[in-house]
């Protein structure tokens, strides 16, 4: 009973801090402009550095949509319900999730450790010291680059994984580019993709923001980081999770 | 940062945006650079019909649907049409399916061969969809189903039936060979009877006839019975001439000899 009471105060505690952490964040969001190049950084960091990984994932993952499409009906659909099926899914789901979880993996993770170093190495009180405040300083545009990386990097995901489709398609599949790319376009209804792009706004800041608390919360030398890193990278990962069924059920209805 | 990095997430963001801006184009199937003109159509039902969707005529892509308002009675479908699209007086547009499993439709128009060349400001009337739906097809098929159950078991359940009928068509006929010469006969007799009462038809009508002739003669007053029925002043005589009578029987009854005198000397 203790022992349960415990465990709700942890989660109580849990949620309160995560809360006051974005109603800080929310409160310096205002300063954005004179931390602008920090900002830039963070988004060269977050998308550029990136962009190998998620080019060759979304590739290949187009690929795969393509061919289990066709494996799956090939036999009662006509050929244009490949380039179809490749954008739907892109557009609606992978796209957006299979990014936020790369990012979750490549930059939360990051955002924790070096956060998590400069907290256990006590420079965040040398900022606060200088009358800097953290906040404003390197959480807010680590967010502010979260939420305008992860739309950039789903719409290149989008096009890679439309274009690892018409690749395989046209190498494997004996379907022509021309029936493809009508496929492409058969259906097509904006909110596939503004749904997908809003889901990657959501995971953009639901991620930046694990991997700035758990940074921020880091105790305890090199072991305090590596706990901060693994607990960042697992709480983005299931908040993206989460968020996309959220955003689903508010948007695709 | 130094500026190659800040380079590097400028042409970056640029590449991406008009990427998606090019990209969302493509798929709405916008059409740069090419002139048209928008024409209304009413429909009563658009079975499906979404914005974007092709118009076609004779088969080609020329238009595509821009926008649909409900309205009382049916929908507003606007359509736009390129310029080479000339559309007459009798044009007409019809919304078709382009693929049944998928659902898509096509709004597909005949420019017309009239003179007269149509007037845009006015709204087209959109002919029906004569197509049917998956979801009729649906319930088409489970129907013919049903009805398919119903004949098996009418079938099965009337194999009995079917097999009494056969021996009670047996019988018959084995009666029909044993009483041939029979029924002959009934036949033959039937004709002669039938020979006879044509004569008797020929009587009664003549008699009927005349009977006709009698009541007419009758209705129009004339003869004895006719004068018997219809005269009044004979009626009121013929009471008159009872009542007297009687007056004088019981007269003769109360005394005979009054009236009648007998002497045999």
């Amino acid at each position: 009973m203790l022992t349960l009471k415990k465990k709700n105060l942890a989660a109580m505690e849990y949620i309160g801090s995560v809360g006051l952490l974005i109603w800080q964040v929310l409160i310096n969001i205002r300063g954005i402009y004179r931390k602008f190049d920090l900002s830039l950084g963070q988004i060269y960091f977050q998308a550029i550095e990136s962009l190998s990984l998620v080019l060759f994932t979304s590739l290949f993952t187009g690929m795969v949509i393509a061919f289990e499409a066709n494996y799956q009906a090939a036999n009662y659909m006509p050929d244009v319900y490949v380039g179809m099926a490749v954008t739907k899914a892109m557009f609606i789901e992978l796209g957006p999730v299979l990014i936020g979880l790369i990012i979750a993996g490549r930059v939360s993770s990051s955002i924790a450790a070096e956060l998590g170093s400069m907290k256990v190495t006590e420079q965040i009180d040398a900022l606060e010291a200088f009358a800097i405040n953290p906040i404003e300083h390197l959480v807010v545009p680590r967010i502010f680059a979260g939420i305008v990386v992860l739309p950039l990097l789903t719409i290149v995901s989008e096009i890679t994984g439309i274009v690892g489709g018409w690749i395989l398609s046209i190498s494997s599949l004996n379907i022509t580019t021309a029936v493809y790319w009508r496929g492409v376009r058969l259906n097509y209804i904006p909110t596939n993709l503004y749904g997908g792009l809003i889901k990657s706004i959501t995971f953009g800041f639901a991620l930046t923001l694990m991997g700035c608390y758990y940074g921020l919360k880091a105790e305890g030398g090199a072991e305090g980081v590596g706990e901060a890193t693994t607990k960042a990278v697992i709480s983005s990962t299931i908040l993206v999770l989460f968020l996309d069924l959220i955003v689903s059920r508010l948007v695709f209805r | 940062m130094n500026r190659s990095k800040t380079v590097k997430v400028g042409i970056f963001i640029t590449i991406i945006l008009a990427l998606f801006v090019i990209g969302q184009l493509w798929l709405l199937r916008f059409n740069v650079g090419k002139e048209g003109y928008c024409l209304n159509i009413f429909y009563n039902d658009v079975s499906g019909l979404t914005i974007n969707d092709p118009v076609r005529i004779y088969g080609i892509k020329k238009g595509k649907v821009v926008d649909m308002k409900m309205q009382k009675g049916g929908v507003l479908v606007r359509v736009w049409l390129e310029n080479s699209v000339k559309l007459k007086k009798d044009a007409t547009a019809s919304i078709q399916d382009v693929a049944m499993i998928s659902g898509t439709k096509t709004v597909v128009m005949d420019p017309g061969i009239a003179d007269e060349p149509l007037d845009l400001s006015r709204t087209l009337i959109g002919q029906p969809n004569l197509g049917l739906s998956t979801v009729e097809i649906g319930a088409i098929v489970t129907k013919v189903e049903e009805l398919i159950e119903i004949l098996k078991g009418g079938v099965s359940g009337g194999t009995g039936v079917l097999k009494n009928f056969q021996v009670t068509l047996s019988e018959v006929e084995m009666l029909l060979k044993e009483n041939r010469a029979g029924i002959k006969r009934v036949i033959a007799r039937g004709g002669e009877s039938l020979e006879d009462s044509k004569d008797i038809m020929n009587e009664l009508s003549l008699t009927i006839e005349e009977a006709k002739n009698t009541l007419n003669q009758i209705n129009s007053r004339k003869g004895t019975i006719g004068k018997l029925i219809y005269d009044e002043e004979l009626y009121n005589n013929l009471v008159s001439t009872s009542s007297n009578l009687d007056t004088l029987l019981a007269e003769i009854r109360k005394d005979p000899g009054k009236f009648v005198n007998i002497s045999v000397f």
